[in-house]
C-alpha cells in the first residue's frame, strides 16, 4: 500500500546531505498495518506525512501509494488516491463559518462517497457522540477550543471512510483520558481494515499499544518490527 | 450547502463592497451596451447613406398637373421595382422652378416671364428620388424610367455621401475606441474583484483538492461568488436599459436619421446583458480558483 524506495526531502537552498529532512527511507506498509511514527521536534515527521497525502513530492526517491509512483500519476488517478486517504492534520483549520457539521460532512462529501444523505450524517452524528462534540453539532468552528477542532478534525477524517489514515499528533491537543479515547477509535479502524500511521512524539502512548515503529532521527529511519515488550 | 454558505463569505463579511461592485459593474456593462447600440446602428445608417443615390427625372413639356401626377407615379413604382430601399420622391413644378430662379437669379426669371408661354416651356419639371439601388441595378432602372411616356431625360448621381462618409467613420471609431476602453475597465473591475473573492475564499480549495474533489468543485465557491455578483449587476443593467436607455435611444431613432430604431435590441439584448455579467462572474471565479490551487 505505501511503498518509499530511497526517499529524500529536502528544501530548496540547502541541498547539502547534512541538511536533509528526510534521507534515503525505505519503508514497506501492507493495507491493514499500523505504524507509530516517532521522532523529537522537527525529525520530519510531519514532513514524512505531508508526502504520504501527497501534499508535497519526495525531492528524489520514488514513492508509490497503492501501487501507483506518486511522481508520475494522472490528475484524475491522484484524485481517486486522495479520496482514499484521510490526514489529521498537526495544525488543524477549519472552516471557521460553516458549523462543526458543515465542516465534517463537506470533507465526507469531497470523497464522493454516494452513501445516501441519511446514512452519511447517521455516521457523522455517531462519529460527534464518539468524540463527545454532539453539543456542539451546529455551532460554528470558529468557537471551538483547540482540543475540540482537533476532534472536529478527526470526525473528518473518519467520516470519510478512507483507506489510510494519516494522523499528525492526534493527541497533541487534548487531555490524557480523551488521548486514550482518540487512540481507541483509531486502533478499531485499523481492526476494520483501515491502514493507520500516526505520528507522535507522546512514548506513553507507544509503550502502552505496542504496535510496529518507524524511528525517525537525524533523517534517518529505523523500523522496529516486533511486538515485544518495550525497550526504551 | 456548505459550498453555497462559503460562496456568500464575501457577501456576509463586506455586503457593501459586494452591492457597490455589483453597481459598478452593471454600470459599465450598461456603457458598453449602449456604445455598442449606438455603433451598430451608426454603421447601418452609413451603409444607407453610402448606398443612397439620386436619380432626377425631367419631364417632357406639356401636360397639365393631373398627367404630371400620373408620370410621377409610374417613375416611383418602377424605381420602386429595382430599389433596395423605399423611393422617396419630390415633383419640382414650373412654379416652384421659377420661384427658385426669382430668388436666386433675378434677372433670368425677368427674362423667362417675359418670354411668357414659350419662356414657360423652356422651364423644367423634374422629380427628384433618392433610393439604394444594389450595384448595377441603377442603370437597369434608368433605362426603364428613360421608356416611360412623359419622361424627357434622366440624370443619376452615385453616392452623395462622399463627403459625410470620412465623417461617420471618424465617429464610429471614435465609438470603438471609447467601448474599448469601458470593456478594459469592466475586465479590471472583475479581475480586482476575483482577487478579493480569492483572498476572502482562501484556505478552501487546497483542503477541497487534498480530499480529492474535483478541480470544479474545488473552484465551485469562487465561481458562485463571481455570480453572486454578475447575477445582480447583470439584472441592475437589464433593468436600466429597459427602463431608461431603451427608451432613450429610441428617442433618438425617431428625431434623428442618423439612428435606426431596428438597430436597438429589445428582449434579446435585456438577456444578452444578463448572461454576459453572469458569465464575467463565473469566469472570474474560474480563473481566480485556478490561480490559487
Ligand atoms: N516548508 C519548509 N521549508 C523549509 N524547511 C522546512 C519546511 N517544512 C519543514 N521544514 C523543516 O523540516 C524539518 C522537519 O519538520 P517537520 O515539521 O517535519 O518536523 P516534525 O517532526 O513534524 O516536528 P514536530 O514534532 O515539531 O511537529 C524542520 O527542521 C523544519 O524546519
Ligand atoms: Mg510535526
Amino acid at each position: 500500500m505505501i511503498t518509499l524506495r530511497q526517499v529524500s526531502r529536502w528544501y530548496p537552498g540547502s541541498t547539502t546531505d547534512r541538511s536533509r529532512v528526510l534521507d534515503q527511507l525505505e519503508l514497506d506498509l501492507k493495507k491493514g498495518e499500523f505504524l507509530y511514527v516517532i521522532g523529537g521536534t522537527g525529525a520530519g515527521k510531519t514532513t514524512l506525512l505531508r508526502m504520504l497525502a501527497t501534499e508535497e513530492l519526495p525531492s528524489s526517491g520514488t514513492l508509490s501509494l497503492f501501487g501507483y509512483d506518486l511522481s508520475a500519476v494522472s490528475p484524475s488517478t491522484l484524485r481517486t488516491i486522495r479520496r482514499s486517504i484521510s490526514t489529521i492534520p498537526q495544525r488543524v483549520q477549519l472552516l471557521s463559518d460553516l458549523t462543526v457539521f458543515e465542516n465534517i460532512s463537506m470533507a465526507a462529501r469531497a470523497a464522493g462517497s454516494r452513501a445516501s444523505g441519511r446514512d452519511s450524517r447517521d455516521r457523522i452524528f455517531e462519529l460527534l457522540e464518539k468524540l463527545g462534540l454532539s453539543a456542539k453539532r451546529d455551532r460554528p468552528a470558529s468557537e471551538l477550543s483547540g482540543g475540540e477542532a482537533q476532534r472536529v478534525a478527526i470526525a473528518q477524517a473518519l467520516a470519510r471512510k478512507p483507506e489510510l489514515i494519516l494522523a499528525d499528533e492526534p493527541t497533541g491537543a487534548q487531555d490524557p483520558d480523551s488521548a486514550w479515547g482518540i487512540l481507541d477509535l483509531l486502533l478499531r479502524e485499523n481492526l476494520s481494515g483501515t491502514t493507520v500511521m500516526i505520528a507522535t512524539h507522546d512514548r506513553e502512548m507507544v509503550r502502552r499499544v505496542r504496535k510496529k515503529t518507524a524511528f525517525l532521527k537525524n533523517g534517518r529511519m529505523q523500523l522496529h518490527v516486533e511486538e515485544g515488550p518495550c525497550r526504551f | 450547502m456548505p459550498i453555497l454558505k462559503l460562496s456568500l463569505r464575501a457577501w456576509r463579511a463586506s455586503p457593501g463592497s459586494q452591492v457597490g461592485a455589483s453597481l459598478i459593474s452593471s454600470a459599465l456593462l450598461l456603457c458598453v451596451a449602449l456604445l455598442l447600440c449606438l455603433e451598430l446602428s451608426i454603421q447601418s445608417a452609413r451603409g444607407r447613406v453610402e448606398r443612397e443615390n439620386r436619380v432626377t427625372v425631367f419631364l417632357a413639356p406639356g401636360g397639365g398637373p393631373d398627367s404630371e401626377m400620373q408620370v410621377t407615379d409610374r417613375i416611383v413604382q418602377s424605381l420602386g421595382a429595382h430599389a433596395e430601399t423605399p423611393v422617396h420622391s419630390k415633383f419640382v413644378s414650373i412654379a416652384d422652378t421659377m420661384a427658385f430662379l426669382r430668388e436666386k437669379h433675378p434677372e433670368l426669371h425677368a427674362e423667362l416671364r417675359d418670354l411668357g408661354q414659350e419662356g414657360e416651356a423652356l422651364v423644367p419639371r423634374a422629380v427628384h428620388l433618392t433610393a439604394s439601388f444594389d450595384e448595377g441595378r441603377l442603370g437597369e432602372a434608368v433605362s426603364q424610367v428613360k421608356k416611360i411616356q412623359g419622361v424627357d431625360s434622366v440624370d443619376s448621381t452615385e453616392s452623395r455621401a462622399a463627403a459625410v462618409g470620412p465623417a461617420i467613420r471618424g465617429l464610429q471609431w471614435l465609438l470603438r475606441l471609447l467601448t474599448l476602453g469601458v470593456v478594459a475597465a469592466w475586465i479590471l473591475g472583475w479581475m480586482a474583484l476575483a482577487r478579493s473573492h480569492a483572498a476572502s475564499l482562501s484556505g478552501i480549495a487546497g483542503p477541497l483538492r487534498l480530499w480529492g474533489a474535483g478541480p470544479w468543485t474545488a473552484r465551485a465557491p469562487g465561481i458562485l461568488a463571481g455570480l453572486w455578483v454578475g447575477l445582480p449587476a447583470g439584472a441592475i443593467a437589464a433593468v436600466a436599459y429597459a427602463f431608461l436607455a431603451r427608451p432613450a435611444l429610441q428617442k433618438l431613432a425617431t428625431s434623428s436619421a442618423l439612428f435606426e430604431a431596428s438597430a436597438i435590441p429589445g428582449v434579446s439584448g435585456v438577456l444578452v446583458l444578463v448572461m454576459t455579467s453572469a458569465v464575467a462572474g463565473i469566469a472570474s471565479g474560474a480563473l481566480s480558483g485556478s490561480a490559487e490551487a
